[in-house]
């Protein structure tokens, strides 16, 4: 028997059957409003169906049923549905695949954040030059071939950084041929030397003890030419006669190209003069044996006290005068280079002269002197010479 | 010294070719370098020497039996405490080298 849900609430008012009876039969009219057929059970469609009428109050355990079609979610807690959630699942997988670009994540499973910067298996921060900063290297680069660094092998070969032999000491093979026109020499004038293929050293020294006794002399007078290790002095003639002193060098070969260098100071000397000639050593400036060239101080003369003068046969001519007036007692440095074609000399480091070499008759260099010409009948007359003294000759 | 100035000129040979008179050109067929000669000889004469002070430089380029060439090389400027008279002779010089010179 099926429930009858109307005759059930009348029972529960406590009526009798007949009173229910009666009941039934005056207001089964209106019970038939929801049991048309009365068959105890409320017609379906007079049940009000519409939702916003249902009062959630309890969670639902849908039994593995569908929730179907719904809208587009809008609010926070509004339930999403499948497409939505293959729409996110499918970004996800996309970002997932990606190793690049804005959205790539390097490999190494991990996205860097600030934490990472400058600490252990961290990455390292640039400086401001965007370059590694020196306290974030390693003192030794263990595992690093230190002999690559530019690119360049240690070892001895072409284009190699160089090792050192077991002695910490360049290897003598690597050593290359220096090409001497390149290096300093004391006392000589770099681009003179340069000059020189296979140059002779005379002396080179700033001892006049060492100069006077490594070269020969010519005196007016016995004990004319005297020296110190500061000073060599040369007195020309005598009191009463007027004369000429030098020391000399005989060059052990005839010599194409020379160069001297001393301090000269005349004293008083009517000239002081360094010579250099084909002639032999011993032959005075002015002897018709005599052929050279000599550079040196003529003080008492008029504004023309520095010179260089040729002297073939015996006669004398000037190739070059400064004019200016220089003084007793100093010191002038004086440099001559000559290569038979040119007479270069200078003075105080300047130079002064650049003139033409008689070629025709002075065709070689075989001596060179230290001298002083005495003019004077009445007195003596000195000249002085000092170092650094340097002969260089090829 | 800087060579700025500098000039040629053909000297007639003077002297015997001795030690003290030496043949040389005879720079005083140039009037400028006549007429400083003689202003610095005076001066040295009133003990009043210009030292170490180059006004130029004469070197023999060529020769013949009779006559030198000569390279006059003026000496750009002189230093401040130059007496006028020294200076304005040596001007003369110098603008001869500018104007005649290489």
């Amino acid at each position: 028997m099926t429930f009858d849900p109307i005759s059930y609430s009348l029972a529960k008012k406590k009526l009798g059957w007949k009173q229910i009876k009666t009941l039934l039969e005056t207001e089964g009219s209106i019970n038939a409003l929801y049991d048309s057929d009365k068959d105890g059970v409320i017609d379906a469609d007079k049940v009000n169906a519409l939702l916003s009428r249902l009062q959630i109050d309890v969670d639902k355990d849908w039994g593995g049923h569908v929730i179907k079609n719904l809208g587009t979610p809008v609010d926070p807690n509004d339930v999403a549905r499948k497409t939505d959630v293959d729409t996110v699942q499918q970004n996800l997988d996309t970002h997932a695949s990606l190793s690049g670009g804005t959205h790539g994540v390097p490999s190494g499973d991990r996205i860097l954040h600030t934490g990472d910067i400058g600490v252990a298996n961290g990455v390292c921060p640039l400086d401001a030059n965007a370059l590694v900063p020196l306290t974030n290297i390693p003192t030794t680069l263990t595992g690093i071939s230190a002999d690559m660094v530019d690119g360049y092998h240690a070892g001895t070969g072409a284009n190699n950084v160089l090792v050192l032999d077991s002695n910490g000491l360049v290897p003598l093979t690597n050593i290359p041929v220096l090409d001497w026109t390149k290096l300093q020499f004391f006392g000589v004038r770099q681009e003179i030397l340069a000059e020189f293929s296979d140059p002779k050293l005379v002396i080179a020294t700033t001892s006049m003890l060492q100069l006077l006794n490594s070269s020969e002399k010519v005196e007016a007078a016995s004990g004319n030419i005297t020296a110190t290790s500061k000073e060599l002095t040369i007195v020309g003639g005598t009191a009463t006669a007027s004369g000429r002193s030098w020391v000399f060098f005989d060059l052990p070969d005839p010599a194409s190209k020379i160069y001297i260098r001393s301090k000269m100071n005349s004293v008083n000397a009517q000239a002081t003069y360094i010579a250099f000639a084909q002639s032999a050593g011993n032959i005075a400036w002015g002897n018709t044996s005599f052929y050279g060239y000599a550079a040196g101080l003529v003080i008492p003369l008029a504004t023309a006290d520095f010179k260089l003068w040729k002297c073939i046969g015996g006669t004398t001519s000037i190739l070059a005068s400064e004019a200016v007036d220089l003084s007793n007692n100093v010191y002038y440095d004086v440099e001559i280079y000559c290569d038979l074609n040119t007479i270069k000399v200078w003075r105080d480091g300047v130079l002064k002269f650049d003139a033409i070499g008689d070629t025709t008759n002075v065709t070689e260099i075989n001596s060179i002197q230290f001298a002083c010409y005495d003019a004077l009948t009445t007195a003596t007359q000195t000249s002085k010479y000092k170092g650094v003294v340097v002969i260089i000759y090829e | 010294m800087h060579r700025m100035y500098k000039f040629k000129h053909k000297c007639r040979k003077i002297g015997k070719g001795t030690e003290d008179d030496p043949i040389r050109p005879d720079l005083s067929s140039i009037p400028a370098i006549a007429e400083l000669h003689k202003i610095l000889d005076l001066l040295r004469h009133k003990h009043k020497e210009i030292t170490n002070i180059t006004f130029y430089i004469a070197q023999v380029k060529s020769e013949t039996d009779t006559e030198f060439e000569v390279e006059i090389i003026v000496t750009d400027n002189l230093p401040n405490n130059i007496p006028e008279e020294v200076r304005k002779a040596w001007l003369k010089l110098k603008q001869l080298a500018e104007t005649s010179g290489t």
